[in-house]
């Protein structure tokens, strides 16, 4: 049998001139284009354009409403599944997630303040984008390396026993919704 | 300390949460398990499929037995008390007590995977330990007792006492020479391996033959041993008895062994060593690395058990350590002829070319001592005064001579040349004809080249006069990006690996033509200027019949428009879903998922394939076409 010219291998399309791109528009009214192969990366977002029945004519007509991530975010990850679009799937870590390496290239990307990079882990989560929740998590825990439980404990935020047994003191001594 | 900011972990998602924790080490883990009971909790709760808890035991002034920087085991030394958590809660990781193992398993929710005993811990640390240990669980994975053994209480007491199984023991001893054979009870683990124990030395009699003939190991690997011809037969009996159904692959080092005794009265089958069989050991999950994976067994002596099981045995001369005997070959004339009458199966005579600043950069290297001491004394000897000596460096003409004399002494050939080609004025056509003059018809198995390579013109030179034969031609030169290509010649090699990547750009270094004209069995190519139209003319080359041994050639290549790839070339597509493993370079195995089927003029099947990936930043496409020269 020989192969038609419309039919190349599966992985030429996508590195050609012209690849479908969609449209996202971020909660705080942003628009970022996004090419087919790196939306695949968020699960959400493949499903959504499923669903929506988005094609390669009508996609950039259409624009795919994001409202529970912000614009700063969304620039973020739009950058990293353009990034990682053409990665080798990869198999799932069924035990710990160390082994693999964090590449330069997206340490430097997640190098954001705690703040920048809680609410993109919450986006992240929320757009399932498994490599990028793996890699942020990464980061956050290359921040307990040498550290002694009580530096831990202010890192992170964890209250002592003593804390959190107030707390659940005061809940269950104030009064329920019914009074 | 400080915080500009913290990280509240406690209000990310669960599962994010659990990935955070998952992405540390055990100790980081066990530290945040000091921050407070909710913690505890969450680590318990966290699925982790089977997390190796790994115990060291040692005296406080020895170092750990791995690197710090490569392996962390949680250790226990003679410092061993009960103590509780210290103040601020961190976990002393020299001090490991018996209560911080307890809640380390517990936190975990494992036992003990891999103990790694030092033969010099006390014997209080020890006890307590196995006590412990025989209380909580009945196997242990991996047990590794390790170090220089001035005498075996330690060893003895770790037997009489531990009640637990043991499915892999491992042995890194030094003996010494007047040691009385050890006291294991019963070897009934699946793996019991000794390294260590060099045969040039004395064999302190460490093990008995009834050691042997009463285990029920699965594998078996004793580095050395003081067993005779008559005690191999024995084992060989054994086994024909049927005292160890489980044994699988046993081999043993033994200093020496006459043949008449080791086949004394054993009905045997000599297969020829054209006959080829492969062990392939069952896949287990052990933490110390293993006697044997897998391993081709060239004829040897069939026998079979009663039940009808057979098994091959071989007698296999291991030399003497080279650098031992070119020592020796030094003392005198008369050393040198007695050395030269002993046949040496492959002594590996490499032939090494480096820049001066790799050997100032690798001073603590013991091969620059070596080289320098030799360098005086076979000056002395064989008068090599009228050689041009730079300094402490050694010249390519002193190294000529030096390894014209192992090769002599050795009576073979050079088997393998590796060089710096950025060593400057480096005559490579001279070496080469000098190499073809010396080798006369022995194969060299490795030729390497590496370093900077600004122009490929003296490479050419070099391959242009090469009629030697080459087994494994490795590339690793780093290109400047106007070099023009080489002339290879022939490829006629079995491997052909060219896989350096560490450049900004593609150099155009290697024509299509080399492959076309090759002979290679498997071409490794790293990045590299061929077009869709060469791609297409490899697999057109290959349909036609140009390499019948070809079994899998790979080119990595910048993308391009895919139509002209397929022109002309009948083919399947497969589904994506289809694997297929082709055994590739060696350590490399490559899994084709899908691509397409070309079937070559004899009819055997090949597929080739184009995956994406990134590089620098870039894309790449890795080029495949692997050949089912077994089916698949």
């Amino acid at each position: 049998m020989s192969v038609e010219p419309e039919v190349p291998i599966v992985q030429v399309e996508e590195v050609r001139e012209n690849p479908v791109l969609y449209k996202i528009i971020s909660s705080d009214n942003h628009v970022f284009t996004i090419s087919e192969h790196a939306v695949k990366l968020s699960k959400t977002l493949w499903d959504l354009i499923t669903n929506l029945g988005l094609t390669a004519e009508n996609a950039l007509d259409n624009p795919i409403p994001v409202e529970n991530v912000n614009g700063k975010n969304m620039e973020t990850i739009v950058q990293f599944c353009e990034r990682h679009k053409y990665d080798e799937e990869e198999p799932e870590y069924t035990n710990y997630i160390r082994e693999f390496v964090l590449p330069e290239w997206d340490r430097q990307l997640l190098s954001i303040d705690n703040e920048e990079l809680f609410q993109l882990i919450l986006a992240t989560n929320y757009l399932d984008i498994q490599k990028l929740m793996d890699y942020c998590c990464r980061v956050i825990g290359d921040m307990a390396k040498d550290k002694t439980p009580e530096e831990l404990r202010i890192i992170y935020g964890i209250p002592t026993d003593a804390e959190d047994d107030a707390l659940e003191r005061s809940a269950s001594d104030s009064p329920g919704p019914s009074g | 300390m400080e915080v500009s900011q913290l990280f509240p972990i406690l209000k990310l998602p669960f599962v994010a949460l659990w990935n955070v924790i998952r992405s540390m080490g055990m100790k980081e883990t066990i530290d945040l398990s000091f921050t407070s009971k909710k913690l505890v909790t969450i680590i318990k709760s966290i699925p982790i499929a089977d997390p190796e808890i790994t115990l060291e035991i040692r005296p406080a002034e020895q170092p750990p037995l791995f690197p710090e920087e490569t392996f962390q085991p949680l250790t226990m030394t003679e410092k061993f008390q009960k103590k509780t958590k210290s103040k601020d809660g961190k976990l002393d990781g020299k001090n490991m007590s018996i209560e911080y193992l307890e809640y380390i398993c517990a936190l975990f929710r494992n036992e003990i995977s891999t103990l790694l005993i030092n033969v010099n811990t006390s014997t209080p640390v020890l006890t307590s330990l196995l006590i412990w240990m025989n209380d909580r669980q009945p196997v242990l994975t991996s047990c590794l007792i390790y170090g220089d053994c001035k005498d075996h209480e330690i060893i003895d007491r770790f037997f009489e006492e531990r009640i637990f199984s043991i499915r892999q023991l491992c042995f890194k001893l030094k003996l010494p020479p007047d040691t009385k054979p050890l006291n294991f009870e019963s070897l009934e683990m699946e793996e019991f391996v000794v390294r260590t124990m060099d045969v040039t030395d004395s064999i302190p009699n460490w093990i008995t033959v009834d050691s042997v003939l009463t285990s029920n190991s699965i594998t078996m690997g004793i580095g050395a041993s003081p067993f005779t011809g008559t005690d191999l037969n024995r084992i060989i009996k054994g086994w024909i008895n049927g005292n160890n159904p489980r044994m699988e692959y046993f081999r043993v080092g033994v200093k020496r062994c006459n043949r008449q005794s080791l086949l004394d009265g054993i009905e045997f089958e000599k297969r020829e060593t054209t006959v080829k069989r492969m062990y392939i050991a069952e896949n287990k999950n052990y933490k110390i690395q293993r006697p044997i994976k897998k391993r081709t067994i060239s004829g040897g002596y069939d026998i079979r058990r009663n039940d009808g099981t057979v098994a091959t045995f071989q007698l296999l001369h291991s030399p003497q350590s080279p650098r031992a005997l070119i020592e020796l070959s030094l003392a005198s004339k008369k050393c040198r002829l007695i050395i030269k009458s002993i046949k040496i199966p492959n002594p590996g005579v490499d032939f090494k070319l480096v820049t001066s600043e790799e050997i100032s950069q690798g001073k603590n290297d013991a091969r620059e001592h070596y080289l320098q001491k030799h360098f005086d004394i076979l000056t002395k000897c064989l008068k090599l005064r009228t050689y041009d000596i730079d300094g402490e460096d050694i010249t390519v003409e002193f190294g000529r001579a030096w390894a014209e004399y192992v090769c002599d002494l050795f009576g073979s050939g050079i088997s393998s040349f590796i060089f710096n080609s950025s060593i400057p004025g480096l005559d490579l056509p001279g070496l080469s004809k000098w190499i073809k003059n010396r080798q006369s018809g022995s194969k060299m198995r490795l030729c390497r080249l590496y370093g900077d390579c600004k122009n490929t013109d003296n490479i050419s030179l070099f391959f242009g006069a090469r009629t030697f034969s080459i087994n494994h031609l490795s590339i690793q030169l780093k290109f400047s990006s106007g070099v023009t290509p080489i002339n290879f010649g022939i490829l006629d090699m079995d491997e052909f690996d060219a896989r350096t990547e560490d450049m900004p750009y593609i150099p155009n270094w290697i024509t299509v033509e080399s492959v076309l004209t090759s002979n290679c069995v498997r071409m490794w190519i790293g990045p590299c200027t061929f077009t869709t139209t060469d791609l297409n003319r490899i697999i057109k080359g290959w349909i036609s019949g140009n390499n019948p041994r070809l079994e899998m050639v790979h080119a990595a290549v910048k993308p391009f428009d895919g139509h002209p790839l397929f022109e002309g070339i009948e083919c399947e597509r497969r589904d994506f879903d289809l694997l297929r493993n082709s055994n590739g370079m060696v350590k490399r195995e490559v899994m084709i998922r899908g691509g397409f089927d070309i079937v070559g003029h004899d009819g055997t099947v090949a597929t080739f394939k184009i995956k994406n990936r990134r590089w620098n930043d870039k894309v790449l496409w890795d080029f495949y076409l692997v050949v089912w020269k077994n089916g698949y």
